[in-house]
């Protein structure tokens, strides 16, 4: 009978072990992304409110980034992250929380970037996201204001007869490669199927690998968007001129810009108005060098730097916001020179330039 | 069938087990000139002499294509040494690095200890030692004629393999009876890795920022300068060996070695969560909450733990512990702290497990004592984890790179253990339910591969989780693999539980042994110890699926070779380089592993079944 | 008293009269356990309503639906690289992992077999060679092996007109490697219906020469003798085939046959069967439990069994008789698969039953490629074949080695004492002994390598999991491709491992 007994005790133990072992699990989660009781008491508090003020008790910006895109996201030998997206997360937390570096960048891959968003594990995805109308309604997205405007384009070699002004016709039989999980795929496979040419299309996880691919001879023709085939041909072109960009007008428009949930005006506001303050300051020439404070300026730069700090304070900023996000971060054109530039991007006749410069860099007045 | 498995794996390990002893004992013959032994080895006849002609050739060919892919001046080899530290620990902030080196150092330390008191390390004899050296210089000499140096570098490496040609050639006719142990050896080889440090500028790698131009190995910085580290952390070691050997003959060393084991286990729990991580305990929170939470229940508990564990409590002891349990699920049903939760479950467990080890007033005290340190450390750990760190870094975890592999690898062998544990008590008891249940669980795990789960976990397990509740990837993919993994352990440790004879369980009962007290005491220590080589593999096979991490995107040692140096702008299409090391390092670390482990299994006695 | 009731397992009657309710331990046994399932069940249901709810709060369309739309995803390779479902899709992704896992399986053993037989020669250099192959290769991570030989393969030559390294017969490029290829053509399934009836003759024969040699002692050569029979019927048969086109005609009855048949009937029928294995079960169960003398003893455990199975089985028949689909899908896929089989029989009678082509390389615009003639494997095909076969094969070598190794030397010193050359006693003593100590571990390399392909998906070979990942990034509907891999791949391991396990089973018979 004792014996018998001890038994149940066994299966006990099992429960218990096991309840134990999953509390204990459970409890692994503030390991990873610390916070203490009381914090997430307030994020609690505010959960029915706006992100912006969750964020502002919170202290930090989660942000949505790619951790291994070149010169949008890099991931640096000490750890820190760079790049035109991860400049951009700087620029949101300035404006939201004053300061440049409270920001925790979340390395995403392509198909995680969207569930971390609906979950809440970021509150704002720079990722180099394309603007389409799936995400934007079915997916259940907003976009914020295209911070750069890119194009899918393809890549040939010289010496297999391509030039700049070569088409899809030139593809028949070509290899294809490109990054798997993309709107790439399907823009050049839409491509080809037009022309009525027939092309093998090889995907691959990591862009590194295709480029390997293309390097070597693997791929014949390598597509993505324009900006990374620029970065790669300065970079890692084997002779002059022998790779080939084509054809001159992209293949796709891919607006590129900040990604956040649905149906938060105020959080949007604060994101959007943020993109549009390091364009509106790099039309007046007023860059992270010669920022002065608020006061010194007039008119829209006045109201913008926080001079007459009205309207940020009416969306839940505070009057220097801007100001501190040009101080901190920059204008738009000190962050595309700063990363872009040393891909062999620059602003110059591209559709980046601004307004006035026949690009379409463009933003609405700050009244 | 896992039973027919698990014994001819124990067949596979005893072969190479009894090569080593042949190995270590080689038999007497008369030794045979060069010419006997080539014509006695490689040309023993036709068909050998034409396999053997062909494998050289492949030898030299390979090793030519090898050397000529790492020596191409198209490597950026600068990309993995710049890389290093992101590769090690991902962001770890600089100025804190020191906490990476003294928890090392402690691991070092207690290898030390461990090595001296488990008398580890074998006589090795100089004449061996000589010709392996032999070998060594040869190589050298052969691959640097075959590889595209420069003449210097020629000239370098054909004097340094001269040189160990020429020591090999000095040890070579030394007496069978000198020998030197094994530990020497090993300590010698690094002492000259670290020297070379000192000579060699390895990692003095420049690299411009697209932000702020830096040079990462300046001079005086804990972090990236390694050199004077890796000194102190060679001297540590060394000393502790020492240390340890002169500690043994004073203290009761089955205690000692005891306590070491649990040291090793619990260590790197505190170096992870408290050295390195760095919590900003807030103290009134502290003593308001945590301090009181932890004297209620050690006190609490010991009583009434003192209390059941005495022999004659009998029904009502049982009722309470029940009752326990039930409150401790019952929790689940209010708002409290999770901690509240946890210590009651682990309460209800002790609580459980009383009359297992109930017994004199000294067998009582201990198994109060073991409630009193758990609580300790459970209560420490708690806190530590639920304060945040002092460690700023960019990321959402404070480590990455190789550390986070080795931390998924701990902490799912700690957990998949008794878990796997579990669910082979429950696959091979007399209850018809738990029985199912386990087999299904087992079965079905077993069935998918690993990617399919993990991707599931990274992906899906938001979405199965209440509202407010929040697990972060890496605990998710941890969860994956521990679960993963328990399954595969589970059947291990059945083939051993199969082992036992009816007899052992017969005895068992026949000297008044409970279930409970038979399975803890007699059947499970059998069970496991015939269940350590099939287990060691399974170990082996976690580390190697750590590699797996990289595919769902954790920022492992694997992805950060792949694809985060290669997303660096200077460092773009150097994918190959990092792929070599990665692999060079795995390739070093399951070596050793296997190679240990059959020494080990040599040493108890363990295969010859 | 208590420890008596233990041991005699007496009746549910007896104990309960002897001790309260709660103290029972039949009771606390099944409440225990009942309990546990109500814990597991209850979580299960608990998790499943939470995700069902925050599918529904994020909009997440988790319908089976995708398999029926165009999914706009192109594969790299496979039996159709523009699917034009998504369903369609995700089966030229099983194929893709199906046809990995055959060929590397049938390689990996070919290879493991090889060097674990190296690991024994008695070539020094050999030896070596072998050892340091397991070692370093079972040593290094899969995925870093297949990524690895996927950046060697990549950096081979540019495939041109003239590639070699035999020009028209075997082509190895950046594209792949590409060789002769020998294909079933269309009079293939007559002439392999002469063949199995070859095999039919040759097992009588077999048997007739056995059953001599049996009884007169005379060495009869009845395996010889069969395989002779099947070759004959082999050779005869490309010639004579065609009179087989009858067989389609049979198969044309049939799909017939079970286009005609209602539902009912099968519905009929699969209850009976059920019933008949349900009550023979019960029968011998209570044989089984049944003592000498005829007294019959049934523990709590018995009778959950018997409640199992009974219920069990209910469930079965109701499910069967309630669910039209189910019969209805049983009589549509076999009314297809003779259509089918009624097809491939279709054939003028010229038709050969094989076709071999020679490798070619074709230019159509501004790239070499090679054409369709050969036999091509795609660089990411070779990474993860390469991947698997030279993994696995370090396991299969060393399996291999322990199971020779374990045949005990004085077997092969009886079989020299006995007059057997070296190769007989190889054959007849060393080999059988060997081979069932071999067999289930191989067995569990087989079920690793085909959960291995799934590494696929880093070097960019369409299989399942990597086709299923594109599929779930384009239309958002994770968990049901989830639930449609775990399903494949459970499938596939519960074949292999019956496979092995009836080898086991007939390896024993064997034994005695």
């Amino acid at each position: 009978m004792t014996s018998k007994f001890v038994k149940l005790l066994a299966v006990a133990l099992t429960i218990g072990v096991v309840a134990a072992a999953c509390g204990s699990d459970e409890e692994e989660a503030p390991a990873a992304a610390p916070a203490t009781t009381a914090a997430a008491a307030q994020v609690e508090m505010v959960a029915d409110g706006s992100l912006l003020d969750t964020v502002q008790a919170r202290g930090t910006l989660h942000c949505g980034v790619s951790g291994s895109a070149v010169a949008f996201s890099e991931t640096q030998a000490d750890g820190s992250v760079t790049g035109f997206d991860a400049d951009y997360c700087r620029a949101v937390a300035a404006a939201v929380l004053g300061d440049a570096d409270a920001v925790k960048f979340t390395a995403l891959t392509a198909s995680e970037r969207f569930t971390a968003v609906q979950s809440g594990d970021v509150d704002v995805l720079i990722r180099n996201t394309t603007w389409t109308q799936s995400r934007d309604t079915d997916v259940g997205m907003d976009f914020g204001p295209t911070t750069y405007y890119d194009g899918q384009q393809l890549m040939g070699r010289a010496s297999d007869g391509f030039t700049a002004n070569s088409g899809a016709a030139d593809l028949e039989g070509a290899v294809v490669c490109t990054n798997a999980g993309t709107t790439t795929e399907k823009n050049v496979s839409e491509y080809a199927k037009l022309a009525g040419v027939n092309i093998t299309l090889k995907t691959f996880e990591t862009s590194d690998e295709y480029w390997q691919g293309f390097i070597d001879g693997a791929c014949d023709i390598s597509t993505t968007d324009g900006s990374a085939l620029v970065g790669r041909k300065v970079k890692q072109q084997p002779a002059d001129e022998e790779w080939v960009i084509f054809p001159a007008t992209p293949i796709s428009k891919e607006p590129l810009g900040p990604t956040y949930g649905q149906n938060d005006s105020k959080w949007a506001d604060a994101v959007n108005w943020t993109v549009y303050a390091t364009i509106i300051a790099d039309e007046y020439g007023v860059n992270q060098g010669n920022v002065g404070a608020g006061s010194s300026y007039e008119g829209e730069l006045q109201r913008l730097l926080g001079g007459d700090g009205e309207l940020q304070t009416t969306m839940g900023l505070s009057a220097d916001a801007f100001h501190q996000v040009i101080k901190q971060v920059g204008n738009y054109s000190d962050i595309y020179n700063r990363n872009l530039n040393p891909v062999g991007l620059y602003r110059d006749g591209s559709a980046n330039a601004g307004w006035k410069d026949g690009g379409l860099i463009y933003a609405p007045p700050a009244r | 069938m896992n039973s027919t498995n698990s014994t001819s794996q124990d067949l596979i390990n005893s072969d190479s087990s009894t090569e080593l002893a042949n190995n270590e004992l080689p038999p007497k013959v008369a030794a045979l000139s060069p010419t006997e032994w080539l014509k006695a080895n490689l040309f023993s006849n036709t068909f050998n002499s034409i396999l053997t002609v062909l494998s050289t050739a492949a030898i030299l060919l390979i090793i030519r294509g090898l050397l000529s892919f790492i020596f191409n001046p198209l490597r950026q080899w600068s990309a993995t040494a710049t890389n290093m530290r992101l590769l090690m620990t991902q962001a770890y902030p600089e100025h804190q690095y020191v906490r990476v080196w003294v928890s090392l150092g402690f691991l070092l330390f207690l290898t030390g200890i461990s090595l001296a008191f488990w008398r580890a390390g074998r006589r090795v004899q100089l004449s061996q030692v000589g010709k392996r050296l032999l070998i060594l210089g040869a190589f050298i000499v052969l691959a640097t004629l075959l590889a595209p140096f420069s003449n210097r570098a020629t000239i370098i490496w054909l004097i340094v393999g001269i040189l160990i040609v020429g020591i090999g050639l000095l040890l070579k006719p030394s007496h069978e009876d000198k020998t030197i142990s094994s530990l020497t050896l090993l300590s010698g080889a690094f002492l000259l890795a670290i020297l070379s440090l000192w000579v060699i500028p390895y990692g003095h790698h420049s690299y411009l920022s697209t932000r702020t131009p830096k040079i990462l190995a300046e001079s005086g910085t804990v972090a990236m300068t390694t050199k004077l580290p890796w000194t102190i952390m060679f001297l540590v070691a060394v000393c502790s060996y020492f240390l340890g050997s002169f500690v043994r003959e004073k203290i009761d060393e089955a205690k000692s070695k005891a306590l070491l084991s649990v040291t090793w286990l619990i260590s790197p729990l505190f170096l992870l969560f408290l050295v390195l991580r760095d919590p900003d305990f807030d103290t009134r929170h502290l003593f308001s909450t945590d301090v009181p939470i932890f004297l209620f229940f050690s006190i609490v508990g010991s009583v009434l733990l003192l209390w059941l564990t005495k022999p004659d409590v009998g029904e009502k002891g049982r009722v309470i512990s029940a009752a326990i349990l039930f409150i401790g699920f019952a929790t689940f049903l209010f708002q409290m702290l999770m901690i509240v939760r946890i210590l009651t479950l682990v309460l209800a467990f002790f609580a459980l497990a009383a009359p297992t080890f109930s017994g004199q007033k000294p067998a009582r005290i201990r198994y109060t004592k073991v409630w009193i340190a758990s609580m300790v450390i459970l209560c420490w750990l708690i806190t530590a984890i639920n304060t945040p760190s002092t460690a700023k870094v960019p990321g959402d975890f404070f480590i990455g790179g190789f550390a986070i592999t080795l931390m998924i690898f701990f902490f799912t062998m700690v957990l998949a253990f008794p878990l796997g544990v579990l669910l082979a008590l429950a696959r091979t008891s007399k209850f018809p339910i738990f029985r199912m249940i386990s087999t299904t669980f087992i079965e079905f795990i077993r069935g998918v591969p690993l990617i399919t789960i993990l991707i599931f976990f990274s992906v899906m397990v938001p979405l199965f989780l209440p509202d407010g509740m929040d697990l972060t990837e890496i605990a998710a993919v941890t969860i994956a693999f521990i679960i993963f993994e328990a399954a595969y352990l589970a059947e291990n440790v059945r083939g051993g539980l199969q082992s036992v004879t009816q007899g052992q369980h017969e005895a068992a009962e026949a000297v008044g042994m409970t279930n409970a007290q038979k399975t803890v005491f007699i059947v499970l220590p059998q069970a496991l110890r015939v269940a350590i080589p099939p287990m060691v593999g399974q170990i082996i096979a976690t580390f190697k699926e750590t590699g797996l991490l990289a595919i769902i995107g954790i920022f492992d040692f694997l992805y950060i070779a792949r694809s985060v140096i290669p997303g660096q702008t200077q460092f773009m299409g150097s994918t190959r380089e990092n792929l070599l090391f990665v692999s060079l390092v795995y390739l070093v670390i399951c070596f050793s592993m296997s190679k240990a482990s059959q020494r080990v299994e040599k040493r108890v006695g363990l295969g010859e079944r | 008293m208590q420890s008596s009731a233990e041991e005699n397992s007496s009746t549910l009657k007896a104990v309960s009269q002897r001790v309260p309710l709660w103290r029972d331990v039949v009771v606390i046994k099944w409440v225990t356990q009942l309990g546990l399932l109500a814990v597991v069940v209850a979580s299960l249901w608990f998790l499943a309503g939470q995700a069902g709810d925050n599918l529904q709060a994020r909009n997440i369309n988790t319908g089976f639906d995708f398999l029926e739309r165009p999914p706009d995803i192109q594969l790299s390779e496979g039996i159709d690289t523009s699917p034009a479902t998504g369903g369609r899709a995700l089966w030229v992704g099983m194929v893709n992992t199906l046809r990995m896992a055959v060929v590397g399986i049938i390689f990996a053993t070919f290879l493991g077999v090889v060097v674990g037989l190296a690991r024994l020669s008695n070539n020094w250099l050999i030896k070596r060679l072998a050892g340091l192959w397991i070692e370093t290769l079972r040593n290094v991570p899969l995925l870093v092996q297949m990524i690895f030989y996927f950046a060697v393969l990549t950096a081979l030559p540019r495939v041109t007109l003239d590639s070699g390294p035999i020009h028209g017969w075997f082509h190895v490029s950046n594209k792949g490697i590409s060789m002769p290829r020998v294909f079933i053509s269309d009079g293939f399934y007559q002439w392999i219906t002469v063949v199995a009836v070859g095999c039919i003759a040759a097992y009588f024969i077999r048997n007739q020469r056995g059953k001599k040699h049996d009884l007169t002692g005379e060495d009869t050569h009845a395996a010889s003798w069969a395989f002779l029979t099947i070759c004959t019927f082999a050779i005869i048969g490309i010639f004579v085939h065609p009179i087989f086109s009858f067989v389609g005609e049979i198969f044309a009855g049939l799909a017939t046959l079970f286009e005609n048949i209602p539902t009912t009937l099968v519905k009929i029928l699969i209850a009976s069967v059920l019933i008949f294995f349900a009550s023979r079960w019960i029968r011998n169960f209570f044989a089984s439990r049944r003592s000498a003398t005829g007294h019959l003893s049934l523990i709590d455990d018995d009778i959950f069994r018997m409640v199992f199975v009974g219920t069990g089985a209910l469930i079965a028949i109701i499910v069967v008789i309630s669910w039209t689909g189910i019969s209805s899908w049983i009589l549509n896929s076999g009314r297809d698969l003779f259509q089918m089989l009624e097809a491939k029989f279709e054939v003028d009678g010229a038709a050969r039953p094989f076709g071999a082509m020679k490798p070619d390389i074709v230019k159509p615009g501004k790239f070499a490629n090679y054409g369709i003639n050969g036999l091509t494997m795609s660089p990411g095909f070779a990474a993860v074949f390469f991947g698997v076969v030279f993994y696995t094969s370090a396991f299969v070598a060393e399996i291999i080695r322990g199971g020779i190794l374990a045949v005990p030397k004085g077997q092969i010193e009886a079989g020299n004492a006995v007059g057997l050359s070296r190769s007989q006693s190889l054959r007849h003593i060393v080999l059988p002994q060997a081979i069932r100590i071999i067999l289930p571990p191989m067995g569990n390399q087989y079920l690793n390598l085909t959960k291995n392909t799934s590494l696929a998906i880093a070097v960019g070979y369409s299989d399942i999991v990597q086709v299923g990942q594109t599929v779930y990034n384009q239309t958002g509907k994770s968990l049901p491709v989830m639930a449609i891999w775990m399903l494949f791949y459970l499938a596939c391991s519960l074949t292999i491992s019956v496979i092995v396990n009836y080898y086991n089973v007939r390896m024993k018979i064997v034994e005695r």
